[in-house]
């Protein structure tokens, strides 16, 4: 193993909190790689959201910038990514509603997705699906997303922050900045509204 | 990943608290139970779950960001952009004072403040007397009069640095300045 290697390997340890430290010191090397280690995941959550592969890319800048400017008063008393989510979501609605996406009946830009993202995929693409699985895949996904986009914002958030995310009901209230009670009363009134919406998917 | 809430909302469905898991042990014990001898309520599970999984699977919870050195290095770009521009302001604050127009600004109020209050002299107006004069600068020399036409006490300071032409000075009370001064002269009034 090289120095570099080394030092590279050595910086992709080190705890989020200490890297939030550093740069509230001013360490701007500390802040890119916390836009490293979670750049993926900003980016998969504005790209869920804005369905736009040119939207989504400069909406994560943004979402990074900002948080650049507000961690001399992040406290650490909740997750560096859940905080970053918060601002990741305030950043993206503030963009659904200038745009008001639905209002103008924007359609998914399916061309510009990310390429070899399949619906059927896990987390990450691991190989081409076989064709006829990868229509189901395409077709499902086609669906699913078109149902949520029926949702409004703050519902797709909290349903994207606890099915994709994995998200727990405190972290979910953490990162959208209400309470745990809305937090459950919103992924109910999602999960129905799926469900309706869905329910052919049903086994 | 745990979550119990203290006050679940009733509204919530029992087995969404159980699919979250989001259930206290006890509770959890006691839904298992009821779920092994309730068919319904199994299918009802089973439904949700086939939507959440399709859901995983249809919305990647990590998407590989186009072009991601670029994506870094432009994000660097604009923080040290930001912080040059932050440094810059404070700079500038600092040495405010260090800016001629605004020393030449200060001259002038200084001696707005200062040199004038109202009384009802008659060689200088009907309303206001200069009674001393006082410039921090020692090349700079103030004198006063009366405009009729302006009703107001016009105090001129000679010595102040020449202003470019096109500045849109704020606070000249006179538009038009009057035949015979120089450049390079001031002038302030407006005060009654």
């Amino acid at each position: 193993m090289s120095p570099a290697d080394a030092t590279a390997t050595s910086l992709d340890t080190i705890p989020d909190s200490d890297l939030v430290g550093r740069c509230q010191a001013g360490d701007t090397r500390a802040f890119d790689i916390l836009v490293t280690r979670y750049r993926n995941k900003v980016y998969a959550m504005t790209y869920n959201l804005v369905h736009n592969e040119t939207e989504a890319w400069d909406l994560s800048q943004e979402a990074f910038i900002k948080a650049w400017r507000a961690i001399a008063s992040f406290k650490s008393d909740s997750a560096f990514y859940t905080w970053l989510f918060r601002i990741t979501h305030n950043v993206c609605y503030d963009w659904l509603r200038r745009k008001k996406i639905r209002a103008e009946g924007m359609e998914f830009d399916d061309s510009r997705g990310s390429p070899g993202v399949a619906a059927g995929a896990e987390t990450l693409p691991r190989s081409a699906p076989a064709p006829d699985t990868a229509l189901k895949n395409a077709e499902l996904g086609h669906r699913i997303r078109d149902a949520i986009q029926t949702l409004s914002a703050e519902h797709q958030q909290c349903i994207l922050l606890r099915e994709v995310e994995g998200l727990s009901y405190e972290e979910i209230a953490s990162a959208t900045g209400c309470t745990i009670g809305t937090v459950m009363s919103r992924l109910f009134y999602a999960r129905k509204k799926l469900q309706e919406q869905l329910n052919d998917l049903r086994p | 990943m745990k979550t119990h809430p203290s006050h679940p909302d009733e509204s919530l469905p029992e087995w969404m608290l159980w699919l979250d898991d989001a259930m206290t042990p006890e509770q959890k014990t006691s839904f298992e139970a009821r779920l092994q001898a309730d068919p319904d309520l199994q299918a009802e599970i089973a439904a949700y779950q086939q939507i959440s999984h399709s859901i995983k699977h249809a919305l990647p919870r990590e998407i590989p960001v186009p072009h991601p050195e670029l994506f870094n290095s432009q994000i660097q770009v604009r923080i040290d952009q930001e912080s040059q521009r932050s440094s810059r302001a404070k700079s500038a604050q600092r040495a405010w004072y260090q800016s001629p127009w605004i020393s030449a600004s200060a001259v002038a109020a200084a001696l707005a403040i200062l040199l004038l209050r109202p009384d009802h002299s008659p060689n200088l107006g009907r309303e206001s007397i200069v009674t001393s004069t006082y410039t921090p600068d020692p090349n700079v020399t103030v004198s006063a009069l009366y405009s009729d036409e302006a009703e107001a006490v016009v105090l001129i300071l000679d010595g102040l640095s020449e202003l470019p032409a096109d500045r849109n000075l704020v606070g000249s009370a006179h538009p038009t300045r009057p035949a015979g001064y120089q450049s390079g002269t001031a002038l302030y009034g407006g005060l009654r």
